[in-house]
């Protein structure tokens, strides 16, 4: 999937009409909702969180300004809003959810399949916070892996340790007794860590 | 104009980044993002290794669930009034007009997204543009002006005086309404230079107003009664700041402003303990930007009056050439 299809990422002077520009804007906007879903799990903070989004590049466009990649730009904008939002929680306190567990996926699906998805939500939202952003960010909403290092302003190896990390936990909780054929050895990946730290 | 430098040179050429473990070979395969040598190597270790392969397949399948998983559900795949609204307004500072036309644009859309009418218009459907050639540009569209505002005569019905905060650096960029139960909360956006926002809450309930100020606000924030409305305001950090922004706000509604000016209004008081906010106490049920549905209630703000968006609208659109400076990263 194309991160910036559609108007976004024409180069030419082709026009764009107003109708395009706004139908791209509500086409990101909507993959923001979803990623903002996943990754807060409350679904009042996540349109909160995309409307602070939009807050803050509206913003920003109170000045001249040009935006080259607009849906990258407005996920790395979420990101930092939810990183503030989470630094004040924690000075502040946490609200309390009264709406239970992470929501359930929608999917109409055989009951198996649904109890299935249901585990692989759950699941998601016990990784670590940075594996659930990148792993949410490559397979579910398809950037690449140097637009989230750019985004969430980490190196490209960090990337690909941490998704590689939560693809792996969440095969392994879906099905706790299976090996990972590529696995490798415990002290093989020390010592992958320790190359990875000398050369950062 | 340069492109903003990335602080990861090497996020720019992903190909020549190389897995170190098998795990990120398998994940970097999937998502593309291989280069072609280790492709080349994984793919005999695959033909090789019957589990391995199987590894991969159900990684993809993995994949194919976690998109299924989350998924928005059906009726929430339309943006809320007060995001769609939003979006509104963001895709017309795309987009170059006149600045007569834009100014227009912009009272409208935060009367649109202030009353929940943003649903019901396409007001600059059909409007040709000119083409933001290459990603998007923002030309300097004059926002809603404190004074602009004032004039409007939805909010002069409502009977909220809008202060022009403009000396102290702060834009007024959106407008948003969100009914919690009977309760009714307004909230003004301003731009705090380039990197920062603030929210003024006015909201006819003290308790969901505080609220809402403790769910949003982030630095210093403090809250007071004005006549029946509290006011309150969220993300300001300079003390010095806070106590401008209150005092330009002080004596800003209908009841202080017939009585007098600021003196009316309560001193804020300081909200600095954390309070516990559930999403039902937020009015998970009635949210954003939806103008109120019932004959006003006791404590609920005057009931709002429809713009007649057809007469502000200027059908020439007067192309122009705005130049762009460049971005910073985005906060």
């Amino acid at each position: 999937m194309a991160p910036d299809a559609g108007p976004v990422s024409r180069t030419g002077t082709e026009p764009v009409t107003a109708d395009e520009v706004t139908q791209a804007i509500s086409e990101h906007v909507a993959a923001l909702r979803r990623y903002a879903r996943a990754l807060v799990r409350n679904r009042d903070d996540a349109e909160d969180l995309v409307q602070e989004t939009l807050v803050r590049i509206l913003a920003r466009t109170a000045r001249p300004c040009r935006i080259d990649k607009l849906r990258a730009y407005l996920f790395a904008t979420l990101h930092n809003a939810c990183r503030d939002r989470e630094r004040q929680r924690r000075t502040a306190g946490q609200p309390v959810s009264l709406d239970g567990e992470a929501e359930m996926p929608v999917v109409p699906a055989r009951q198996l399949q649904w109890v299935e998805l249901s585990q692989l939500v759950a699941a998601v939202h016990r990784l670590p916070t940075d594996q659930r952003q990148v792993l949410l960010l490559v397979a579910v909403e398809g950037f690449s892996y140097a637009e989230v290092a750019d985004m969430i302003q980490v190196p490209i190896g960090t990337v690909m340790s941490r998704l590689a990390r939560a693809r792996t936990s969440l095969r392994c909780a879906r099905d706790p007794g299976r090996e990972s054929p590529g696995r490798d050895a415990p002290e093989q990946e020390a010592h992958i860590v320790q190359l990875r730290r000398a050369r950062s | 104009m340069t492109k903003r430098q990335s602080p990861h040179p090497q996020t720019t050429r992903p190909e020549t980044t190389r897995p170190e473990t098998t795990q990120e070979a398998l994940s970097a395969l999937l998502d593309g993002q291989i280069g072609s040598d280790q492709s080349r190597e994984l793919l005999v270790r695959l033909a090789e290794d019957p589990a391995l392969a199987a590894e991969l397949a159900d990684l993809r399948r993995q994949d194919a669930a976690l998109r299924a998983a989350f998924e928005l559900p059906p009726g929430d795949r339309a943006s809320p009034p007060a995001t769609r609204a939003l979006e509104r307004l963001l895709a017309s500072s795309f987009q170059r007009r006149s600045p007569r036309r834009q100014w227009i644009g912009r009272i409208a859309a935060a009367l649109l997204l202030a009353f929940g009418l943003g649903a019901a218009t396409g007001w600059w459907s059909g409007t040709p543009a000119t083409a933001p050639a290459d990603g998007y540009a923002a030309t300097p569209a004059p926002q809603p002006t404190a004074a602009s505002l004032a004039a409007a005569p939805v909010i002069d019905a409502i009977g909220i005086r809008v202060p022009d905060l403009s000396d102290l650096g702060m834009t007024l960029v959106a407008l948003g309404s969100r009914s919690m139960g009977s309760a009714q909360l307004l909230e003004f956006h301003y731009a705090l230079g380039q990197a920062r926002t603030a929210t003024v809450l006015v909201g006819s309930d003290r308790q969901v107003t505080i609220d809402r100020l403790m769910q949003i606000g982030t630095g210093a924030s403090g809250a007071w009664q004005d006549g029946p409305l509290t006011i309150a305001v969220a993300g300001i950090t300079d003390n010095r700041l806070l106590s401008a922004v209150v005092e330009g706000w002080s004596g800003s509604t209908a009841a202080t402003a017939e009585a007098g000016p600021a003196p009316q209004a309560d001193r804020p008081t300081p909200v600095a303990e954390p309070s516990v906010a559930t999403p039902r106490d937020r009015g998970a049920a009635g949210v954003e930007g939806v103008a109120p549905a019932v004959a006003p209630q006791p404590d609920a703000l005057p009931a709002p009056v429809a713009p007649v968006l057809e007469d502000v609208i200027d059908p020439e659109a007067d192309p122009e050439v705005a130049v762009e400076p460049e971005v910073p990263a985005p906060s």
